[in-house]
Parts: structure tokens; C-alpha cells; sequence
């Protein structure tokens, strides 16, 4: 029995280790972010790669699995590269379709940050969870050595990437978790009360009955 | 040859007199973990399978557990125009019913009372209520009548309304209608960490509508498990898909009518409250659309040979009066463990 009732809490015990991992992967505020990233791995690792002379790359978001939407109001790290290795103090712009735009520049380790805002405000019957928004990311760096303009070289310009990404309203823009759990706690309490109440109601006072079989 | 009788007979004493409750315990456990969290080990055992392994459970490299229910795949596939359902581009239902139906056949509806997860948490509900010792409720003949329809029901919308929203009648938002109002869509994500499936989704009518049923039926299927054993099931269309298809399923209940006295102990134990497994000494097939396989009628029998089961023909395990009194000695004694 007792290890019945070990290996249940056990299994119940999960959801809320999962749980608590979940949270761990959450990105933490800004002050609170740690400034050098983890170790990466060596595939992973900033490499030389003289065919990219300068490249956007979107970082993976924590616990980014297939199937991953970006919504508004998620945090989105770019990463520039420079023939491969992380560029410092690189101008990178976001410009969404309906035209904000937003500038910043690279870490040390290469990498701007964003948040991606709500962009998208129709008439609430009009509302589609499934609509999608494009953006724009603009990467530009002094250029280090000369390029190639319409077969002409071009020593002075920057050098620009450019990377074009989509993204959904956030969930939390039209569901509501309170409501939910406010549902099943109210059904919950009331079905319980019910039974409750149906099954008092079902009970007889004790009546003794008494045989006399003389009378 | 003869050398092996009497330790086939010993095996066959042994299987007879195991204590079941403990055994199903163990095997419903295992199953749990293994289809919630089988996803880790990369285990997938497809998108066919007979029980509420949900879709919405998303864990490790299948993105869904180790397998998945087969209500989701054919409401899906079930939405297409009716001029193209019975044409060769539709094959691919015909081939997704023979993959659960060989997955079904291997266990009959087995899966109902010893593999699946939503199962599984009902009978710990129940054991939770026994453990604080409230008692539990029971549905008179009536209300048992009529409440053993319902899950006909569901299972015809889960048909219907799917061909309705591949002819243009229905919205789209209501794909997969029964899985939007499944508990299990809501109640296994939780071990896995996820609780997203507690929202209601306010962006239309039609989805207000159904998230918000998906967690009344959740906050309904939490006491009613608890007060009642195996609530949803009656309810369940899976149970009722499943009943419907088991004509020739391998593992099969079967009653001797000539062996019962009538007893009920039988129809005491059942979690499903089935009348006919001590009423009926005609049937010999005595397995009744609610019934989940759980062979807890079997293991309450008195009487040697009066419930067995069978497996392609081959009695597995079946009622005796010395695994009964066994397994009434073990329950004595855990009662007096406990006190």
C-alpha cells in the first residue's frame, strides 16, 4: 500500500517538476538577463564562413519545439554574424508591416534583442487569432572590406543583411486563463455541494421499531 | 510432456489466484507514465491508437506523448466533401481504421480499464475517496439507462459534424468537436507542465462556446470521478467505437451460466455498474457496451469456471473458489494493515 501510494505521488509530483521547468525557460526580465550566454556547443559555436560576409540569424526561443509560433510580445534575439563570427556594435532596425520600427545595437556576442509588439488592432468581431504580420530585420555594418555595386566597386557604403520573419497575436490577447480555472472551480464546488446536499437529503432519522409479539 | 502438466497447472493456479487489483494498479501506472512521458524517450507509436492518449500532451521528439487517441485523426479526416469520401483520395481513412483496428483487436476494450491515462486518473479519484472514506454514488436502473446512450450520441457527432465542415455547412472552428470538449485535453497537458488548455478562447462565438464546455465537462468529470466510479466512461465515445467494433477482438469475457448462482458478487464490484454479468445465465459473450475489460467480475467469482478470459480461444484467467479466497485473505489483511 505504501508503495502504491509512493509511486502515485510520485507521478503526481511531475506535473508540477515539469511545471517548474516550463517556468525555468521562460525568458527573464531585462534586468535580470544574464549578459554572457551559455557555452555553445562545438556545431553551434560562431565559425569562419567566408561564403556569409554578413548574415541575420534568429536565435531559438527557450524550449522552442517544431510547429513554433512567434506571437506579439514574445522577446526575438537576432544574432549577426560576420563571415561566420558574432559582429559587436552592429545597427540592427525591426520595422513591422504596419510600419514601427525600432533600432538597437549588438552585444558583444553579436546579438540584438526585441520584443515584438502588438501590431495588429481590428474591430473585435473582426478579430482572427490566425492572422499573420510580417517583419522586417535590418542588419548594417561598417563596411571592412570593399563590394560589388551593379559591377562596380564600392568601398564607402555599409554593408546591409536583411531578414524577413512572421508573426500571431499572442494568445493572451484573446484567451483568458482566470476565466477558465474560474469555470471549473465553480462547477466543481457546485456539482461537490450538490452531492453533497442530494445525499443529506436522502438520509432518514433513525426510527426504532419495536415488536411486541404478545399484543 | 506430462513433466510439464502439473507446472502449466501450477502456472495456471498462480494466474488464477493473482491479486488483480494489484496487478492492474501497476500495469495502469506503467501505462500512464509511459504514454504521457514516452515522447521523451522518443518512443511513437502513431496517431491510432484506442485510448485518450491526447494529441494536445506534447512531449518529447513526437511532439505528443508515445502514441495518440484515434478520435483526433478521424474527425480530421472525416472533413472532407462528400464527393471525394468514397473515392480512392480517401483511402487513407480506410487505412488509419485498419491501423486501430489491429491495435484495438490485440486487447478488446482492455485498453478502457487497464491502458487508458483518463481511466487511470478516475480510478485514482476513487481511490482518493476511499482513502478519505466518503462513500461512493450509484445510478438507479433508470438513470443508468438512459445515461449509457449518450456516449451513441457522441460518437455520431463525432462523425456527423466533421462531414458537416467538409461540405461547407459547419465552421471550421469546430474540428474535432469532441476533442475540444475531451477532459483529457485538458487534464493530461498538466503533466507535462502545460496548462494552456484552461483558456477560454474568446475570439469567436463558436469558440467561446466550446473551451468553455471543454472545462465545464472538466470541472464535472473531477467530482464526478470522484463520487462516482469510472463517470466518464459512460459518457465516453471511444467506449462506445470500441464496443461496436469488438465482435472480433482477441480478448474476450465469457460466462458459463450453468456455474453462476446468481450470487451478484460480481455486479457489486463493477465499476460500470453492469447488471447483466450476474443477471444474465443465457449469454455466454457477456461483455456489455460499458464494460472496460477491467476483469474485476472475474476476480470476485466464487465460482470455478463460472467468468473466464479468454485470448484467441485460450482461457488467460478465469474465476475459482481458491483465488478467491486467496484474494479475500489479502484484502483481509490489508484492511486490518490499514487500521
Amino acid at each position: 500500500m505504501k508503495l502504491d501510494l509512493f509511486a502515485v505521488c510520485l507521478l503526481a509530483a511531475l506535473p508540477l517538476l515539469a511545471a517548474a521547468q516550463e517556468h525555468h525557460k521562460q525568458p527573464k526580465p531585462a534586468d535580470q538577463r544574464e549578459t554572457t550566454p551559455a557555452p555553445e556547443s562545438p556545431a553551434s559555436a560562431p565559425r569562419p564562413l567566408d561564403s556569409a560576409p554578413l548574415e541575420i540569424v534568429r536565435e531559438k526561443a527557450p524550449g522552442e519545439k517544431a510547429n513554433f509560433q512567434l506571437c506579439s510580445g514574445d522577446e526575438v534575439v537576432f544574432v549577426v554574424l560576420r563571415r561566420g563570427l558574432p559582429v559587436q556594435n552592429a545597427r540592427v532596425r525591426l520595422i513591422t508591416q504596419q510600419g514601427w520600427a525600432k533600432d538597437t545595437l549588438t552585444d558583444a556576442h553579436g546579438r540584438a534583442r526585441f520584443q515584438l509588439i502588438r501590431d495588429y488592432f481590428p474591430p473585435w468581431g473582426e478579430f482572427n487569432k490566425w492572422a499573420r504580420h510580417t517583419f522586417l530585420v535590418v542588419a548594417e555594418t561598417a563596411a571592412p572590406d570593399a563590394g560589388n555595386i551593379q559591377d562596380s566597386s564600392d568601398t564607402n557604403g555599409p554593408n546591409r543583411a536583411t531578414l524577413s520573419d512572421s508573426y500571431y497575436p499572442s494568445p493572451k490577447d484573446y484567451s483568458s486563463y482566470a476565466w477558465g480555472l474560474g469555470i471549473v472551480l465553480l462547477v466543481a464546488a457546485f456539482g461537490g455541494t450538490s452531492v453533497y446536499l442530494y445525499r443529506r437529503r436522502r438520509v432518514k432519522p433513525f426510527k426504532e421499531v419495536a415488536f411486541h409479539e404478545g399484543q | 510432456m506430462k513433466a510439464n502438466r502439473p507446472a502449466l497447472a501450477a502456472l495456471r493456479a498462480a494466474v488464477n489466484g493473482v491479486d488483480l487489483n494489484r496487478f492492474r494498479f501497476w500495469v495502469q501506472l506503467a501505462s500512464f507514465a509511459f504514454f504521457l512521458y514516452g515522447g521523451y524517450a522518443a518512443v511513437n507509436l502513431g496517431s491510432h491508437l484506442p485510448l485518450f492518449a491526447c494529441v494536445y500532451n506534447r512531449v518529447g521528439t513526437a511532439g505528443a506523448g508515445a502514441g495518440v487517441c484515434y478520435l483526433m485523426p478521424l474527425q480530421l479526416q472525416l472533413a472532407r466533401p462528400w464527393n471525394t469520401l468514397f473515392t480512392g483520395a480517401s483511402l487513407f481513412i480506410l487505412t488509419g481504421l485498419g491501423i486501430f483496428m489491429l491495435w484495438f483487436l490485440a486487447l478488446n476494450k482492455a485498453w478502457c480499464g487497464f491502458v487508458c491515462p483518463l481511466g487511470t486518473i478516475q480510478d485514482w479519484l476513487t481511490a482518493l475517496r476511499r482513502f478519505v472514506r466518503i462513500r461512493y454514488s450509484v445510478y438507479t436502473q433508470s438513470q443508468f439507462d438512459w445515461l449509457k446512450k449518450i456516449k451513441y450520441l457522441l460518437l455520431a457527432l463525432a462523425v456527423l459534424i466533421p462531414l458537416g465542415i467538409g461540405n461547407g455547412y459547419i465552421t471550421r472552428e469546430l474540428r474535432a468537436p469532441i476533442c475540444q470538449i475531451c477532459p483529457g485535453r485538458v487534464l493530461l497537458p498538466l503533466f507535462s507542465g502545460d496548462y494552456s488548455h484552461w483558456n477560454i478562447d474568446f475570439t469567436s462565438t463558436t469558440t467561446v462556446v466550446m473551451t468553455a464546455l471543454g472545462v465545464l465537462i472538466t470541472g464535472l468529470f473531477l467530482v464526478g470521478a470522484f463520487v462516482k466510479k469510472r463517470f466518464y466512461c459512460f459518457f465516453c465515445p471511444m467506449s462506445a467505437f470500441l464496443f461496436l467494433l469488438s465482435k472480433p477482438a482477441l480478448l474476450r469475457l465469457k460466462k458459463d451460466g450453468s456455474k453462476c448462482t446468481r450470487c451478484g458478487d460480481c455486479y457489486r464490484v463493477c465499476d460500470m455498474q453492469i447488471k447483466a454479468i450476474a443477471d444474465d445465465v443465457v449469454t455466454a459473450d457477456i461483455m456489455a457496451d460499458d464494460c472496460t475489460l477491467c476483469l474485476k467480475c472475474v476476480a470476485a467469482c466464487p465460482e470455478t469456471g463460472a467468468l473466464k478470459v479468454k485470448y484467441a480461444g485460450l482461457t488467460i484467467f478465469e474465476a475459482t473458489e481458491t483465488g478467491f479466497i486467496k484474494r479475500c485473505q489479502k484484502e483481509h489483511c490489508r484492511a486490518n494493515a490499514s487500521r
